[in-house]
């Protein structure tokens, strides 16, 4: 679990020092106060060496025939600093990890410094790992909480319980969400068609379309995070096409697939009612494993802070915005 | 009327709850300042520490010219103003030196203790000293000194000498809405009176 986390001219980011993180976090800002690319550092922390293909396209719309090494990666380097003044770094599970970049020599190679491991290379650009401290290799998954088809959500859904444990994990967490859930299946019908069914110990088991907004949405979240194998949870934009009624059950719900499958999440909003649910949520339970990063554009670069209980809770006494 | 916006103003008073809101907005309105200045309320002082700090942003110190913040002495002025301070110091990084006093950073920030930098009490203290200096109002203050000395003598006795003080003379001159801020918005308070100088002074600087 990330507790600390240290950017340094990456993207909009001059320096930004984060302590305080918890086991789930949620990120707020204003539009273009770099959410983004939070993110992105977060995931190249995370799992430096798998990403550097799938970056592009995890939290921004790139397009799979664009040309990274033009269009992508030289951003990642703060304006007016060099690439070898980009340093990436992490506290994870009491261990600290370093992620530094190195550029391409006159002659068109790179030198990679003495008790630093090659990651990847892309354009210019060199990722470097310390030798010392070695690779962070912790899987991440970003989670989308947009509306999707009924066979989308079928298809993940029979990853995830096809994974050793997976469907006494989802019946579990579901538990947690309402009792009533007993067990939650793929009932397949006539003409290959499969449809999801809850089990809330009625006569007939409840297809997912007659099923509340917040329900639906924790079906595809809990799929998600267990069909990939997560121990790094990304949700951008939370709040997305859900009522903001059913906000409390669906971070009642994170808050238990964090605990339960021993994840940590990052999720993103703009919205306030968001942050409430989320407190109201935590609130509830024996741990407050919840803390807000809060990030605001300056003329000299993006800055950050982590809220914790005591500031979160009086924020909302004092009914003070936190977007 | 359209709700005032923080993001509309480069200056900021903070101020401990509803009623000092009214009470304050009457009183930068006095000074001509009413349409420069956001007023912030928050819930009350348990959290008011807690929730500077989490009010007082980056952003908001960078998009801010002011940041005031009046709160009530109670029975410490000296500990209400240095928790203010430290609060202030960790969110801002400055220094207010003294209760009544605005820092020359950018933005200025300020902190008033009320009724006034080295007396217990309230805002309602300072205001009940004003009201009552006025001679003009000697027959009403011997009467509300009567009500409150028969309530004590029935064991009935104000937390807050002034706040009940100031709630009897309300109750019949603004039985409406007997609070602090509505009365003020009734012109029950003559907010030029000198009592009010120090107040006036510190809020002049917005």
């Amino acid at each position: 679990m990330f507790t600390s986390l240290e950017f340094t001219n990456f993207r909009g980011f001059q320096s930004l020092k984060l302590e305080g993180l918890q086991r789930v976090n949620l990120v707020v800002g204003r539009n273009n106060a770099g959410k983004t690319s939070f993110l992105e550092g977060l995931a190249i922390l995370a799992n430096p060496e798998r990403l550097s293909d799938q970056l592009p396209g995890m939290f921004r719309p790139f397009s799979s025939g664009g040309n990274v090494t033009r269009d992508y990666f030289p951003w990642l380097v703060r304006n007016g600093a060099s690439i070898a003044e980009v340093v990436l770094k992490s506290k994870i599970n009491e261990k600290s990890y370093t992620i530094s970049f190195c550029e391409r020599n006159a002659n068109g190679g790179f030198l990679t410094p003495p008790g630093k491991t090659n990651l990847w290379n892309q354009g210019s650009l060199m990722a470097l790992a310390s030798q010392e401290q070695g690779i962070p290799k912790f899987p991440i998954r970003v989670v989308s909480v947009l509306p999707r088809p009924q066979e989308e959500i079928v298809k993940v859904f029979a990853k995830a319980v096809r994974r050793r444990d997976g469907e006494e994990k989802l019946d579990q967490l579901f538990h947690i969400i309402d009792e009533r859930i007993l067990k939650v299946r793929v009932i397949p019908f006539d003409n290959n068609y499969h449809q999801i069914m809850f089990d809330f110990g009625l006569s007939e088991m409840v297809p997912m379309s007659q099923v509340g907004q917040g329900l639906h949405r924790l079906l595809t979240i809990f799929s998600e995070i267990l069909s990939g194998e997560a121990i790094i949870c990304i949700i951008d934009e939370i709040e997305n096409g859900i009522h903001h009624s059913m906000l409390e059950q669906v971070w009642t719900g994170i808050a238990a697939a964090a605990e339960t499958l021993g994840i940590q999440v990052f999720a993103t909003t703009h919205s306030q009612e968001c942050i409430e649910a989320a407190n109201e949520a935590f609130s509830k339970r024996p741990a407050y494993d919840f803390s807000i990063v809060q990030l605001f554009r300056l003329e000299d670069g993006v800055q950050g802070r982590v809220l914790d209980k005591k500031h979160i809770e009086a924020a909302m006494a004092g009914e003070i915005d936190l977007r | 009327m359209e709700k005032p916006k923080l993001k509309d103003f480069d200056r900021v008073l903070i101020v401990e709850g509803y009623g000092d809101l009214l009470f304050y907005a009457e009183m930068l309105e006095s000074l001509g300042k009413h349409k420069a200045v956001f007023i912030q309320k928050f819930n009350g002082k348990t959290d008011l520490c807690a929730q500077l700090e989490v009010f007082i942003t980056p952003q908001l110190l960078a998009e801010k010219t002011h940041i005031g913040v009046v709160v009530d002495a109670d029975e410490n002025p000296d500990g209400t103003f240095s928790s203010i301070q430290a609060a202030i110091a960790k969110a801002a990084n400055q220094k207010v030196p003294n209760a009544g006093t605005w820092t020359d950073g950018n933005p200025r920030i300020g902190i008033f203790i009320a009724p006034d930098p080295a007396n217990k009490g309230e805002i309602e203290t300072l205001v009940w000293r004003a009201w009552s200096a006025d001679r003009a109002n000697d027959a009403a203050k011997g009467h509300i000194d009567t009500y409150a000395s028969s309530m004590r003598a029935a064991g009935f006795e104000a937390k807050s000498r002034e706040k009940g003080l100031i709630g009897a003379l309300l109750a019949i001159r603004n039985d409406d809405d007997p609070r602090l801020g509505p009365g003020a918005r009734t012109n029950v308070f003559d907010l030029e009176h000198t009592e009010f100088a120090e107040l006036r002074a510190f809020l002049s600087v917005f």
